[in-house]
């Protein structure tokens, strides 16, 4: 078996705040493969963000990584010195951020802005670059795309800016694009269109992806295998259909049970108590046993490891980090029981 | 249906002009009025939640401002109960319309404990004798779901989802009728929406409230609306049963509204951007012949065009003239703002 384009072993980042650590994440490990497209779920504060701006040592302060390591093809890159490094990483990845508005700089030219990888970073003329930028706002479904060049960031819509992000992201040729809720702030009718770049790009230009979000339906729109995060740690991982066929863990059992699906009303949704734990205090047993409705007393107290569940051999591993994962196939039992027991 | 409304709102309109400087009228610039809503029609049933959707910058959160009495209106009228809404709305008309606002952080005041909040509400409007205040602010948090010591703790002590339910708790507080609830869990975390919505839907029934839900989240207000109303550019493009509108939009805007809406792709599901880039395709249909047709028509005629026409793949020579709304011949309940409503009953027999 080839390595993984990229691997993430047991990633921790802290935050120091004024009394003491917030340990944002804690000990996450992740792979993709090449021109593999890979979404990572979560809800605020499970630490999706930190992880992925990490890797490219995007962090924002006063956050730091604490340890990990990150690996391309298979070589550990994290001791190279720092030069090498960020090298290493930008040319193997291009971010795409959530606002597209804040990431492009307001007084250049959008063709400039992704024209500028090509012409300092690839060493190209100045008319190269200009046609490969030309060639990359084509590529990510840009119309006119020689009218565009010319035009500033307020000029164009949110969709249009977000693709200028894309390009952007594009123009160092990556082989894989890391993008942070790239849809997020975008109506829904442009969110699609969106989407549909993304997944075209997997599909023709063999360009991998690693998507945060914490819309399942976004990520299932676009990605083949999920990593499902909760409180600074992966509890769940897969591919798409395991996952949203026959969840392992209470956590993805519950989120997908509790968000509204477009396509039918149901009597009643799935409702999560309380919130996700401190992530300053040091956890004590499994971090959902207190929102869990499935956990008992050794839940609170054991730590459950994120360790590989009943996959067929050859297939993608699943993984899921809960004690009780044997009970998983009663799991819809045992919450239909419950909602009838309360009302 | 007729008699049960408790709501109608009849061609409101509520624009906006922006100040221009003074050197700018001196050489007689016009301000640009930013027609936010623009002639709405509407009406709630009593004891049904409606569903206003649409997308960012529609106007429907104007519209909601305007029902609750945030913003004065430009045109049109209100009717509660079937009594016109004045301009300065009567004591029982103001405290009949209450709104749950999106930012549960922003909208409670901070420095208030919940108790001081409800009490100063409760007293001011005399809703109850002086010595059942406490009483009563008892009884709102249980019916928001909050434990009684919430009362004594300020905003910033609690969660996301618990501050959205003190904001309920702030608008049940005056014994609404109606309930406007402007974009109550976008603010919230995915596992946290869950907790609101089913909160809203059992209040909803227990009070026998009339609720507009105004979101532009599809999913949530198709799991909550009884009704749902489309919003477009200040206007109501098509309404219906949510579970008709959902299944078998008529509007085109609908339909591409619905389809964009992203599922959980379990096999195949996926949406397909081309259909849907081709149908929202705003720089395509900027080619199209018959939209300069029309604009042109419209131009000579004096006419508006539908708003929707330089997006709309179905654009034909009658787009030239806004449609207002219209009953799909097949169901009584639902009409839509496109002149292709009336051949509805053709295509289904």
């Amino acid at each position: 078996m080839t390595a993984p384009l990229l691997e993430v072993r047991d990633l921790h980042v802290d935050i120091p705040m004024p009394h003491g650590r917030l340990h944002a994440v804690r000990g996450v490990s992740l792979s993709v493969g090449v021109a593999e497209s890979v979404g990572l779920v979560g809800e605020s504060g499970s630490g999706k963000s930190l992880t992925l701006r990490a890797l490219l040592g995007l962090l924002p302060r006063p956050a730091r990584i604490v340890s990990g390591s990150v690996l391309i093809d298979g070589e550990d890159v994290t001791g190279l010195p720092a030069k090498q490094l960020h090298r290493r990483l930008t040319d193997t990845m291009g971010m795409v951020f959530q606002d597209a508005l804040t990431a492009l700089n307001p007084v250049m030219r959008v063709g400039d802005q992704i024209a500028e990888a090509p012409l300092r970073k690839l060493g190209k003329s100045r008319s190269e670059a200009k046609a490969v930028a030309i060639d990359l706002m084509t590529e990510v479904g840009i119309p006119d795309p020689e009218r565009r060049y010319q035009l500033y960031p307020h000029e164009l819509s949110g969709g249009m800016r977000q693709r200028i992000c894309i390009a952007i992201a594009l123009s160092t040729k990556p082989r894989l694009i890391l993008a942070d809720e790239p849809t997020t702030a975008l109506d829904v009718t442009i969110q699609a269109q969106v989407l549909g770049v993304l997944r075209r790009l997997k599909q023709d230009e063999n360009v991998g992806l690693l998507l945060v979000s914490h819309d399942l339906a976004v990520v299932s729109q676009t990605c083949s295998r999920l990593y499902v995060m909760y409180a600074g740690k992966v509890v769940e991982s897969g591919t798409l259909l395991d996952l949203i066929t026959a969840p392992k863990h209470p956590y993805t059992f519950s989120l997908l049970r509790s968000v509204p699906d477009p396509g039918h009303r149901v009597a009643r949704l799935l409702t999560i108590h309380g919130q996700p734990p401190d992530l300053t205090d040091a956890i004590v047993g499994c971090s959902f046993a207190a929102r869990c409705p499935f956990a008992e007393e050794r839940c609170r107290q054991e730590e459950p490891v994120l360790e590989p569940v009943g996959s067929a051999p050859g297939t993608v591993i699943r993984k899921s980090a809960c004690l009780r994962v044997d009970t998983a196939e009663r799991w819809t039992a045992m919450v239909s029981e419950e909602t009838v027991g309360q009302q | 249906m007729a008699g049960n409304e408790i709501l109608t709102v009849e061609g409101l309109a509520r624009h906006f002009t922006p100040p221009v400087s003074v050197t700018d009228r001196l050489f007689g610039k016009k301000p640009v009025v930013n027609r936010a809503v623009d002639g709405v029609d509407l009406v709630l049933h009593k004891g049904e939640t409606l569903g206003l959707v649409g997308e960012s910058g529609c106007g429907k959160s104007t519209l909601a401002r305007s029902i609750v009495g945030l913003y004065g209106l430009t045109a049109g009228a209100i009717r509660y109960d079937g009594e016109l809404v004045q301009a300065k709305r009567t004591r029982a008309q103001r405290l009949a319309i209450q709104m749950v606002f999106q930012d549960p952080f922003s909208s409670l005041n901070p420095r208030m404990t919940v108790e001081q909040t409800l009490s100063e509400l409760l007293r001011f409007h005399k809703l109850v004798p002086r010595n059942k205040v406490g009483e009563r602010n008892r009884e709102l948090m249980d019916l928001v779901g909050l434990p009684e010591r919430a009362l004594k703790q300020r905003p910033r002590q609690f969660s996301g989802g618990q501050r959205q339910r003190v904001g309920i708790a702030r608008a049940l507080a005056l014994e609404p009728t109606v309930l406007i609830a402007d974009e109550p869990v976008s603010a919230l975390d995915v596992s946290v929406q869950a907790n609101i919505i089913n909160l809203l839907t059992d209040l909803q029934e227990r009070l026998h409230l009339s609720v507009i839900f105004v979101s532009h989240n599809m999913a949530v207000v198709r799991q909550i609306s009884d009704r749902t109303a489309v919003m477009y550019r200040g206007r109501i493009v098509e309404t219906g049963e949510t579970e008709t509108l959902f299944d078998d939009p008529v509007h085109p805007y609908t339909k591409l509204l619905i389809s964009s809406v992203p599922r959980l792709a379990e096999a195949g599901d996926v949406v397909e951007p081309d259909a849907v880039a081709a149908e929202s395709g705003v720089e395509a249909a900027g080619e199209n012949p018959m939209l300069a047709e029309i604009i042109g028509s419209a131009a000579r005629g004096g006419t508006s065009p539908c708003r929707y026409a330089d997006r709309c793949p179905a654009v034909v020579a009658a787009c030239a003239v806004e449609p207002s709304l219209i009953v799909d011949p097949r169901d009584s309940g639902r009409s839509a703002a496109c002149v292709h409503v009336a051949e509805r009953k053709g295509v289904v027999a």
